[in-house]
């Protein structure tokens, strides 16, 4: 009796398997066509909208209640938000009046989405509030309190939309005080997401930068870092701060490697020196600090650079070497000016450095041909 | 005496239902449960993506690809066409010719117009010595050709890790094609957790597919049959053994096809066994037991949505070959790591995802044949419910097709593929022949696989391969 119930069992699985490939085939088909319907009616909604501020007239009475309702579901706030974004390229400055008009309906969204078990939903209601907010050009104090509340949530996508929405808002402070929250809570938030995603902001670089050295010392060394790396990208006016970490040897490594990195960039008179003796002396420094000298000394042509740069290629770190004969075929050293290295005893030394020139040799070559 | 013998035949014949009862129940519950689990998890993907749950920006870690190659003539400048047209900013390619004996590197110098550099390489994990290195610079993207001496796949893949720049590599097949978007794909589970460590992409066979600068521009079932009953495993299989196991850390198995490793634990680890016919599933393993002994908080993620197109073999004898091998390396796997075999300290990898490779995949051809001889021994002792044994048979074959089914309907929506009326009636007409014929000539193929297999060392257990529908 007991292996007849396993039959049972099995037909009765398969027969809901059946249902669900059935069931989502239709739902997906349904769901399209349904879209395809709503976006024609919040098409015309926003038309007649659009329509009534043309003629100075009041938001219809029916309007902001049927928002309230309909946008509490994901599907038509994401079609809302198409439509919105589509009508924004020709009527922009309607489209932000409608916005102020709706702000009842959108503001209202808040408490259903915050309480969504669902964290997909949840993060595109964020999404949804970069979207109004870059439209409108606003970001009301609320909103951004709704922002800062979900770089708690345990989900990636939920705190990166709220970044996202937070750097759209061009406000520094708001950013200051997202990283703030960051920082003193231990959120783990990819740093790369962080540097990168600071580069979207919308505000002024400067007076984010200025705001962001005025806090400097408040983060911890990983926060400090995603700054300097920030600053990297987008400045070369923050040496004499640079210059102060790099030279401060009670720093973490991890910000004077950063700093190393923005001289790179930018070369420095001031910076050189340091650069010259980080590379050319190993000591008891951990092996980046040559390593990274190295890489940055391609920035800085002279003789003291190739002198250091050839005592580097005899380093016992592969790293060193490595990078010390790639600034070397960057700076077009010719051939005769490393016979030395080249003819010299040391194998490791000459293998590094030919496989670069041979490298710098070909892209001369194929760019000759071009 | 015979009421005896009789007697004994019966409590052994009723061990060995409940054994099988057992044994079928919690296959089935398996498949079942990985089915639905990854069904939803396909369909939750892609909700995501609907939702603007992704990241868009253009957050980069570099990444060094690794593409073995031995004796790919025919595949291997297709393949690093598709690689140049990836949508990703920093990679580089490194081409490892395993000693081949056909034009492999020849077709690779003349066709990227490559120069010879003296490329020394940084020994971190033994293999064979290089005979010369070739590069070029395309589209900004660095691609280097090493021609070595013969060593296998794993020798040739660590002379790829010894040689790359970059703090990630991944491993691709020299037939394989990556969709546009598949390195962003693959790289984005390691910004949303820094545990991770290793990343499996998804790999679907590419016969039926045309695919153009990495975009997958029309899809068909493929013509040949077997084939197409390949793709219908391949779903099923990729939503057992990955996402549901995924879903506790439990993948043993990243396909060598497509798969990200964080470079620096790898080489600690020791890199790939070349002992080992199945060095992709032998490095993972490896992976677990490494960062588990070392205390290292890991995480061996699968990335759904990052795609690898791969060639499934056309003809029986190809699929057989390729099968055993899988076999081999799947034995060789567990029985260098039989430690994790019901040890607590290794969790669920041991208890469940050791347990189920142990027994529903590596023993799964034997038991089966066991089976088989219980059910003759039955019926000649006329124990056997025939009829009824027909009707369980059909059932179990109707549950195995319809799961099938689910997993490939499943794959195709969530890709959006889109699927022919005629493919759907092929796809519901062959998951039948997969579960029952394929199937059993697979067991079959499985069961004698071990015999001999040390003389198989080193062994590339090449396919014939064909040209890849790329424009």
């Amino acid at each position: 009796m007991g292996v007849e119930i396993l039959v049972y069992i099995y037909l009765a699985v398969c027969l809901a398997m059946i249902f669900f490939n059935i069931g989502t085939i239709i739902f997906a088909r349904q769901r399209d066509r349904a879209n395809e319907k709503r976006s024609i009616q919040y098409e015309s909604l926003i038309r007649e909208e659009v329509k009534r501020i043309g003629r100075g007239e009041p938001t219809g009475q029916k309007t902001v209640p049927y928002l309230e309702r309909k946008l509490r579901h994901p599907e038509h706030l994401l079609v809302f938000i198409h439509v919105m974004t589509q009508e924004y390229t020709q009527f922009p400055d309607e489209i932000r009046t409608c916005l102020e008009r709706f702000s009842e309906a959108l503001d209202s969204l808040s408490p259903h989405y915050e309480r969504q078990s669902d964290p997909i939903r949840y993060a595109f209601f964020l999404y949804s509030i970069k979207a109004f907010c870059q439209m409108s050009g606003v970001m009301p104090p609320q909103v951004a309190e709704i922002l800062l509340r979900a770089l708690r949530v345990p989900y990636t996508y939920c705190r990166e939309n709220a970044l996202q929405a937070i750097y759209g808002s061009g406000q520094p402070e708001l950013v200051i005080r997202a990283l703030e929250v960051i920082d003193s809570e231990h959120i783990a938030h990819n740093k790369k997401l962080l540097s990168d995603g600071l580069l979207s902001f919308r505000g002024s670089k400067d007076l984010l930068m200025d705001r962001l050295w005025d806090v400097f010392e408040s983060f911890d060394v990983g926060m400090q870092t995603v700054i300097l790396d920030y600053i990297r990208f987008c400045s070369p006016s923050h040496r004499d701060r640079l210059l102060d970490i790099l030279t401060d040897e009670t720093r973490s490594p991890e910000l004077r490697f950063s700093s190393i990195r923005y001289f790179a960039k930018y070369p420095d008179e001031a910076a050189y020196p340091v650069l010259l003796e980080m590379a050319g002396n190993l000591g008891n420094r951990r092996w980046e600090f040559p390593a990274i000298a190295c890489t940055a000394l391609a920035s800085y042509p002279g003789e003291k650079t190739v002198e250091t740069l050839k005592r580097a290629l005899h380093v016992a770190n592969w790293y060193v070497r490595y990078n010390a004969a790639e600034s070397l075929a960057r700076l077009g050293v010719g051939y005769m000016d490393l016979i030395e290295v080249i003819d010299g005893n040391d194998r490791y030394a000459r293998e590094i450095l030919q496989f670069q020139l041979d490298m710098q040799y070909n892209q001369r070559k194929k760019a000759a041909a071009q | 005496m015979t009421d005896t013998i009789m007697k004994t035949a019966d409590i052994i014949l009723k061990i060995i239902n409940i054994f099988f009862v057992a044994y079928l129940v919690g296959y089935s519950t398996f498949l079942f449960l990985s089915v639905s689990v990854g069904s939803s998890e396909l369909f939750k993907k892609k909700q995501q993506y609907r939702m603007m749950s992704a990241i868009k920006n253009d957050y980069y870690i570099p990444i060094s690809i690794i593409v073995p190659a031995y004796n790919e003539e025919v595949t291997v400048t297709d393949t690093v066409k598709s690689l140049l047209a990836l949508d990703y900013k920093v990679y580089e390619i490194i081409v490892v010719d395993d000693g081949s004996v056909d034009d492999t590197s020849k077709v690779m110098i003349e066709q990227f117009q490559m120069e010879p550099v003296r490329m020394p390489i940084r020994r971190q994990i033994r293999c064979q010595q290089e005979e010369f290195v070739y590069e070029a610079k395309i589209q900004n993207v660095h691609v280097s050709l090493i021609r070595k001496k013969n060593g296998g796949k794993s020798d040739a893949l660590n002379m790829g890790i010894n040689a790359s720049r970059y703090p990630y590599f991944i491993c691709i097949d020299a037939d394989s094609v990556l969709q546009h978007d598949s390195l962003k794909k693959i790289a984005l589970p390691l910004l949303e957790n820094e545990n991770v460590v290793a990343v499996g992409g998804s790999v679907r066979p590419s016969n039926g597919a045309t695919i153009e600068n990495g975009h997958v521009i029309s899809y068909r079932l493929p013509k040949n049959l077997l084939a197409s009953m390949q793709t219908l495993e391949y779903d099923r299989s990729f939503l057992a053994s990955r996402i549901l196991l995924d879903k506790f850390n439990g993948a043993l198995i990243i396909s060598g096809a497509f798969g990200l490793f964080q470079k620096q634990l790898v080489i600690e680890a020791g890199g790939y066994d070349p002992s080992t016919m199945g060095e992709d599933m032998e490095l993972v393993v490896k992976l677990h037991e490494y960062c588990t002994a070392n205390d290292i908080p890991y995480l061996i993620k699968y990335a759904t949505d990052a795609i690898c197109w791969s060639q499934a073999p056309e003809s029986m004898r190809d699929l057989m070959k390729q099968r055993k091998r899988w076999h081999i390396g799947l034995f060789q796997s567990l029985w260098m790591h039989r430690h994790l075999a019901a040890n607590p300290k290794y969790g669920p990898v041991s208890f469940v995802s050791y347990t189920y490779f142990l027994f529903y995949e590596l023993l799964s051809p034997y038991i089966e044949v066991f089976g088989v001889f219980s059910v003759i021994l039955a019926y000649l002792l006329d124990m056997l419910n025939v009829r009824f044994a027909m009707f369980f048979l059909g059932i179990y074959a109707v549950f195995g097709a319809v799961m099938s089914l689910t997993s490939f309907f499943a794959r195709t929506q969530t890709l959006d593929l889109k699927l022919s009326f005629g493919d759907v009636l092929k796809a519901i007409g062959l998951c039948f022949f997969e579960v029952t014929i394929l199937r059993s000539i697979l067991a079959y193929t499985r069961f004698f696989a071990l015999f001999g297999y040390r003389s198989k060392k080193r062994s590339w257990g090449k396919v014939k391969r064909k040209k890849i529908d790329i424009r």
